[in-house]
């Protein structure tokens, strides 16, 4: 007999609810363009967004949700470190992450 | 000192709101009544001398104060000292998870993380604190 696993069933619609705040911050951020061209606070918003999804994703049963995070962490870590330009061709790859995130909360 | 789950406290440092909702959940299915949470470093020394947790649940990655720095603080303080801290950190580079290890802590355990293989690691060393 397997052991039963954890019913979070009750934290999860308040994980939910989190993680769709968490994008709706992630979008506001990439929507100020300028302030990650430029290291700014939406720059730091994004890297500190996608660093907690990934945490949380698979934590809470969220496997897609952690992988596309953790794509999206590590673009902000290389704009960070300036081995990627902030060029368009970034900006509709993060795009296409938080439009993906959003899609996994979608009701 | 007799194994007694209940009456063992923890003080949870996290900065996501979900995390700490998990991590919530996961000290109640263990049976841990007393658990404090704070969201800022630079809070956690204060508040392991006046509270004296029998566990620290410490980030890394915190807005106000780096988590190495707070582990470090705990470590030369000599009422804090022998509070175990286990490190549950998104860092999850060889270099990261040495530093927190030199600098004191217990165990360190990568986000994102299985919830009952974290639940069975608290309890174990809780556990562990009742037979010695």
């Amino acid at each position: 007999m397997t052991e039963p696993a954890f019913d979070m069933s009750e934290i999860i619609a308040l994980y939910k609810e989190d993680a769709r705040r968490a994008i709706a911050e992630m979008q506001a951020s990439i929507n100020n363009w300028t302030e990650i061209v430029n290291a700014g606070q939406a720059r730091q918003n994004l890297r500190k967004l996608s660093h907690q999804l990934r945490g949380s994703g698979r934590t809470y049963g969220f496997h897609a949700v952690s992988r596309i995070s953790k794509a999206m962490e590590n673009i902000m870590m290389k704009l960070e470190k300036n081995t990627l330009p902030a060029g368009e061709r970034v900006r509709g790859s993060i795009q296409k992450k938080i439009d993906r995130l959003a899609q996994a909360f979608k009701d | 000192m007799a194994f007694d789950i209940p009456s063992r406290s923890i003080l949870v440092c996290e900065d996501d709101p979900a995390m700490l909702r998990i991590f919530q959940f996961l000290l109640l299915q263990q049976g841990i009544r007393k658990v404090m949470t704070t969201s800022r470093g630079e809070t956690v020394p204060e508040m392991a001398q006046k509270d004296r947790p029998d566990l620290i649940l410490l980030d890394l990655m915190l807005p106000g104060r780096d988590g190495i720095d707070v582990l470090r603080e705990l470590k030369s303080t000599e009422s804090t000292r022998a509070i175990p801290v286990m490190v549950v950190s998104g860092k999850e580079s060889q270099e990261q998870v040495q530093q927190a290890m030199m600098a004191g802590a217990i165990d360190y355990i990568i986000k994102p993380f299985e919830p009952m293989e974290l639940g069975a690691r608290i309890r174990g060393f809780l556990e562990s604190l009742g037979v010695q």
